[in-house]
């Protein structure tokens, strides 16, 4: 395979990414609209405050920690852990003024955890990854000069859990040690029977699984804009969720949250110097 | 002047904003504490009920399959149990019934409540169901009488001079439990074996040559053996790794027969992925290509029936007999899995399986029972005219095969 179609399959794949992410994020908003009309309401009211606004597209990756913040108390050996995950957006910058705008940042996002034993159960883990296409929609904060900028962002999110990854090691209670306390007194769980190594795609629970997430999004950064209108940044951020990840579906439900924080790189391209003014 | 305005009016623009987000974390529900049952101090029958209740909530490995309304059952007996005093027999007597009717739908077989207060009575909702069901069969028999392979089998069925037979005492839940075994040939071409329970580890002086002589035969098989026959009928269950001893002998290569998963987080619906059930040759095995028969029946409950569903996995292997008990979910203690039996309040002690069993078809047949591949009914008429219908019918099978 030359290098040219290396490229365009690359392109392809990306362009059907944001695809996907473009469409899910209209859902969302569609969704959030339908479920909160006001929303849609204060949208229209604002949109002659951006008829002057200076608009500005580009692209942004990141890394992030995520938390599961629940109660497992009743549960021996057994601790909730932050995982790593990554995230892509698409940030779209309407800048009313110097000092304020209004971004959205259509994006992929994982909120990963651990499930891990501990003591006689190390070994038996289980890492959960989960993708969500996610709509913040923020009011931007500036401060600085022309090029160096710092900035606050802070505003509301949408989000849709995508999809999901469990990646782990279970005790296989039936797949035991053979030697197991007639031969062997085991230290481990791993010593009494087989552990079972899985990675699969997590199945979603219509009873149980709340795949739609609300929260508050806040975040600092700080750009700097080159000649030619291109803006680079970089941005720390916090996503906290206020929806359970569970549905209501028994009583005295431990709720899940998902907070999580993020550090962001990306670029913002002013489409009034690319295109001229619209 | 105009700095300092336009200063202010940014920073309460930020202070709204900040405002607006405070108030949305409060939109959290609280982490409200999740108690384990066993630390209900369990001083008062609502006590006794929230840790009952919650440790089902939480243990209970069979919400995904179980019809019960668990939130009903709240609704309904929380007002209820708050009216009782703990202190009186009769409310005792009361509340008993109420852990009866709660329970009674459950799916879990080999569930079973203690009343460790209450001069430690019991209660298996799978039992009461079974005892009905029995009431209206004609001609049946609810146990096979231990007799039948103590004398008739014995006397009737296997070769005079291949005899073995043996008794130990062991120790199952804390009491002393007869474990028998009795082996031997019928017709000089079958192997039989027969074991009341899955105690192979603690098998004595008098066992262990029966189990001895069914192995040997096994690793040696001669040429004239046409078959297995393998004989749970009866049998309680017990020790998960006897199934690699018994099955692991026959077999050169693993055997994937079903699948268990366990929960992994406290919602009903929390389970961890399925994991593959294995019988795993042991060494020294050899790959029988004869036909294996199991024979079982509905007291054949737990890793009997974990047994008869391994052998007829196997290409060579029939289950005949009668529909089995339906306790198919293996037990640890709870800390294993987070799930499974517990204490509620230091009143009721609940015996409930830590994991979910499915067969490799995917099949789920907890609280139904597993099927036979040949069905043969072991009735009161026949076995008082010494005949076992079902050990006639493996006979006919092996010989046709």
């Amino acid at each position: 395979m030359d290098h040219k179609s290396i490229f365009s399959q690359i392109f392809k794949r990306c362009l059907k990414f944001f695809f996907r992410v473009g469409v899910s994020s209209f859902k969302l908003m569609f969704m959030s609209f339908r479920q909160s009309p006001i929303i849609l309401i204060l949208l229209i009211f604002c949109i002659p405050i951006f008829s002057k606004a200076q608009f500005f597209i580009g692209l942004e990756a990141g890394a992030n920690k995520n938390s599961l913040i629940t109660n497992n108390s009743n549960q021996a050996f057994t601790t909730y852990n932050s995982k790593n995950g990554i995230s892509i957006g698409l940030p779209i910058l309407y800048e009313v003024n110097d000092w304020f705008a209004l971004r959205a940042a259509p994006s992929y996002m994982q909120k990963n955890y651990t499930i891990n034993r501990t003591g006689f159960f190390q070994g038996i883990y289980q890492d959960n990854i989960n993708g969500y296409v996610q709509l913040p929609l923020m009011g931007q904060f500036s401060f600085g000069d022309d090029q160096l900028k710092g900035y606050v962002n802070l505003g509301l999110y949408g989000a849709y859990w995508i999809s999901g990854r469990v990646k782990g090691a279970e005790s296989n209670i039936l797949n035991p040690i053979d030697s197991a306390y007639t031969t062997v007194t085991p230290t481990t769980i791993a010593g009494e029977n087989h552990l079972y190594p899985y990675d699969e795609k997590y199945q979603f629970n219509s009873i149980k699984d709340q795949r739609m997430e609300f929260g508050w999004i806040a975040g600092i950064g700080i750009s700097y804009e080159t000649a030619n209108g291109t803006r680079f940044f970089i941005e720390g951020r916090r996503t906290y969720s206020f929806t359970d990840q569970q549905k209501n579906y028994m009583i005295n439900q431990a709720p899940r949250y998902n907070d999580t924080y993020g550090i962001n790189v990306g670029f913002l391209m002013d489409m009034d110097k690319i295109f001229g003014r619209y | 002047m105009k700095k300092i305005l336009f200063f202010l009016t940014r920073l309460s623009i930020l202070g709204y904003c900040f405002f607006i987000l405070i108030n949305f974390t409060s939109c959290r529900k609280d982490l409200a504490q999740v108690n384990a049952p066993q630390n209900y101090p369990g001083n008062n029958f609502s006590d006794i009920f929230e840790s009952f209740w919650n440790g089902m909530n939480n243990n209970y490995v069979f919400w995904s399959i179980d019809t019960t309304n668990w939130d009903q059952v709240y609704k309904t007996y929380k007002p209820l149990f708050a009216k009782l005093n703990l202190l009186d027999s009769t409310d005792n007597a009361t509340a008993m019934n109420y852990f009866q009717t709660m329970t009674a739908g459950l799916v879990d077989s080999h569930y079973n409540l203690t009343f460790t207060t209450l001069n430690n009575q019991q209660f298996s909702p799978a039992y009461s169901r079974k005892i009905k069901i029995n009431t209206v069969t004609p001609d049946s028999i609810y146990g096979l009488p231990q007799a039948m392979f103590d004398s008739l089998i014995p006397a009737k069925y296997i070769d005079a001079g291949t005899l073995k037979k043996g008794i130990d005492t062991i120790t199952q839940n804390g009491s002393p439990t007869p474990f028998e075994a009795v082996s031997g040939t019928i017709q000089n071409n079958i192997l039989y074996l027969y074991f009341s329970s899955f105690s192979f580890t603690q098998s004595g002086p008098n066992v262990l040559p029966v189990l001895n002589y069914f192995f040997d035969t096994i690793a040696k098989l001669p040429p004239t053996i046409k078959g297995i026959v393998i004989d749970v009928r009866g049998n309680g269950g017990g020790e998960i790794v006897d199934l690699d001893y018994l099955l692991g002998s026959m077999i050169t290569k693993p055997l994937t027969f079903g699948y268990t998963r366990s929960k992994n987080g406290n919602g009903r619906l929390d389970y961890t992925p399925w994991a593959p059930a294995i019988v795993t040759p042991q060494p020294g095995s050899v790959a029988l290509t004869v036909p294996i028969v199991v024979l079982a029946d509905h007291t054949s409950v737990s890793m009997s029936e974990i047994t008869a569903m391994a052998i007829k996995t196997l290409p060579n292997g029939k289950f005949i007999g009668t529909t089995t008990w339906g306790a198919n979910g293996p037990l640890a203690p709870s800390v294993y899995f987070n799930g499974g039996q517990f204490t509620a309040g230091n009143y009721v002690s609940v015996y409930t399986s830590s994991t979910m069993f499915k067969y490799l078809d995917g099949s789920i047949y907890e609280g139904k029972g597993v099927p036979p591949d040949i069905f043969v009914k072991e009735t009161a008429s026949a076995y008082h005219f010494g005949v076992d219908q079902q050990l006639e019918a493996a006979i006919t099978y092996i010989n046709s095969h």
